[in-house]
């Protein structure tokens, strides 16, 4: 694995003694502008004050006296004051919390809609991991056997079942992605019909595969296909999967008919 | 059922008078999620939303404890805002809003990149700079008035000296001490904002550095145009919450400073409440709040209008 490559800076792969000494001595400044003043703290409650203006981050003769005296002065009973507001706080607040998730997340009600729109969200089930390793199953059909070599994940229609009911439970809308990435015309098609089916209105869109210009170098596509040339090899998925069936490649110069829904594509190319 | 040929089952008779089945069950269905949410929503409505729609309410009014509130329309407006001090506290709060959003959103972002990695060292630097949001600000306030003190034998006084730079006032200084107030906020906010932006570098997707490094970029280059897009949705959120914690900045001033010296570090919160709980003039307190909360809205929804056209994009 090349260390370099882990971060956006890769700064933990740069090796040598001059590379470990520079990280050292950057490490060692921001702990000390960020970390320095608190420990300067930590060290003056256990040193005998004799300027409260000063600040030192070398003990000298540590001493618990300050804490006797902080004790003397009522310092527990301050103590207990503030873990009885925060522990009271805390179990307040667990407690609203926890009723107010189950009544969102369980329950369902006129007036569901008012409450959430504070939390509404999307859900997206898509991304390279899709375009790389996973196989669409159709309903009834078993899954091949044996596997392709790349298929790390089966999507099935029980699987849009369960994302449906996780909608239905939260409110929230998805946009679920087919593989482009190892296009097969008549799974895409057959789950995009499912989908449509299944989720209904809950289906905010389609998400044609991810990021085209990543597939050449995941060996997904040959090399040949660039920006320039893989816009025109959009119009038989897109065609296939809007009407549910498997079709040939249009000549160039007809464009697919309008989509049922909102087909997206994560690279801003026509879809 | 046509398809089946059968016809539909007559209903069960009920007596007269009786609510129809389902009624009362429907009633406890509709009522039992409300009864969930009751205490959420009594707890919101007694601390959020009465005391708004009274402070709304005082701000159109001259206001008089036991006497009875007087109606004077948008004249607490007219006088907050005709009002030079509360212009200069306005000035002030723009200033350190921006000064400490800038500011800790860079210091965020440089340490996050610094910090980035999953190495044990690394978690133990990252928790040493978190430190600072995690203490309590009467805690860090105390601190740094002592750091400021500006004596030559100062905390900060004596670091400035070791590379050469001459004694400063910091907080005594009107000159200086909106500038230094502006440092506290950096120092404290910058690791909250360092954890929001290390979270986002996580999920940066590691095979664009390699696709990146494949065509010849490097740190920097990936940094642009790989790790800084990524992080945009990310650096909406960052701006937002670290422009409203600037907005709404009082604790750390009335601590440090409390408005002084002379004004120099008055912000809209410490003059309302100066106006408020020092002089009574609740209705006139309650304006400068409801300018405060407007600016603070239209903020919020100029950054969320540039992230949703940024992601369009």
């Amino acid at each position: 694995v090349n260390r370099r490559l882990d971060t956006a800076l890769g700064l933990d792969g740069f090796r040598g003694p001059f590379a470990v000494l520079v990280r050292t001595a950057l490490y060692a400044l921001v702990v000390f502008i960020f970390a320095g003043p608190l420990l300067a703290l930590l060290v003056s409650a256990f040193s005998p004050v004799t300027d409260p203006t000063r600040l030192t981050l070398i003990p000298h003769h540590l001493t618990p006296a300050n804490f006797r005296t902080a004790v003397d002065q009522g310092v527990l009973r301050y103590l207990l004051n503030s873990l009885i507001v925060v522990g009271g706080g805390l179990l307040l607040q667990i407690m609203v919390s926890i009723s107010a998730a189950f009544a969102l997340a369980r329950k369902q009600f006129p007036g569901l809609r008012l409450v959430m729109l504070l939390g509404v969200s999307n859900l997206r089930i898509a991304g390279n991991t899709l375009d790389r390793d996973t196989l669409w199953v159709p309903q009834g059909q078993p899954p091949p056997d044996p596997k392709p070599d790349w298929v790390q994940d089966l999507v099935t229609p029980n699987d849009i079942q369960r994302l449906r009911r996780l909608l239905d439970t939260t409110g929230w809308k998805a946009e679920v992605g087919v593989n482009l990435g190892r296009w097969d015309a008549a799974l895409g098609a057959d789950q995009a019909k499912a989908m449509t089916k299944i989720l209904g209105r809950k289906l905010v869109a389609v998400e044609c595969g991810n990021e085209p210009d990543q597939w050449e170098g995941k060996a997904l596509r040959p090399g040949t296909r660039t920006r320039s040339t893989t816009p025109t090899g959009w119009p038989a998925p897109t065609r296939s999967a809007t009407t549910g069936s498997p079709a040939p490649t249009p000549p160039a110069h007809r464009r697919p008919g309008p989509p049922r829904w909102p087909l997206t594509s994560t690279t801003g190319w026509p879809c | 059922l046509r398809r089946h040929g059968r016809a539909p089952p007559h209903p069960p008779r009920r007596p007269a008078g009786a609510a129809p089945p389902g009624v009362g069950a429907a009633l406890t269905r509709h009522a039992s999620p409300w009864l969930w949410l009751a205490p959420a929503l009594l707890l919101f409505t007694v601390f959020k939303f009465v005391p708004m729609v009274r402070a709304i309410s005082m701000s159109f009014k001259e206001v008089r404890p036991y006497l009875g509130d007087r109606w004077v329309g948008l004249d607490n407006y007219r006088q907050i805002l005709s009002d030079g001090s509360f212009r200069s506290a306005a000035g002030h709060t723009v200033v350190l809003a921006l000064g400490e959003t800038i500011g800790s959103i860079a210091a965020g972002l440089v340490l996050a990149l610094l910090l980035e990695g999953t190495a044990k060292h690394l978690w133990f630097v990252r928790t040493a700079v978190f430190l600072p949001t995690v203490t309590a600000m009467a805690v860090v306030a105390a601190l740094w008035r002592i750091i400021y003190y500006p004596a030559a034998d100062g905390a900060l006084n004596n670091v400035l000296g070791w590379i050469g730079l001459g004694r400063a006032q910091f907080l005594d200084s009107p000159h200086t001490s909106l500038w230094s107030v502006m440092a506290v906020g950096v120092w404290r906010g910058a690791p909250y904002d360092m954890m929001i932006f290390i979270a986002g570098l996580a999920g940066v997707d590691r095979t664009l550095y390699e696709a990146a490094a494949a065509d010849g970029a490097g740190p920097v280059r990936r940094l642009w145009h790989v790790a800084f897009p990524a992080l945009r949705p990310v650096f909406g959120i960052v701006v937002t919450l670290a422009a409203i914690r600037g907005l709404r900045g009082f604790t750390e001033i009335f601590l440090l400073t409390n408005g002084g010296p002379n004004g120099s570090t008055e912000v809209i919160m410490t003059l309302v409440y100066k106006l408020g709980l020092e002089r009574n003039e609740l209705g006139i307190a309650s304006a400068g709040s409801m300018v405060l909360l407007v600016a603070t809205i239209v903020l919020t929804l100029v950054v969320q209008t540039w992230r949703r056209r940024g992601a369009r994009r």
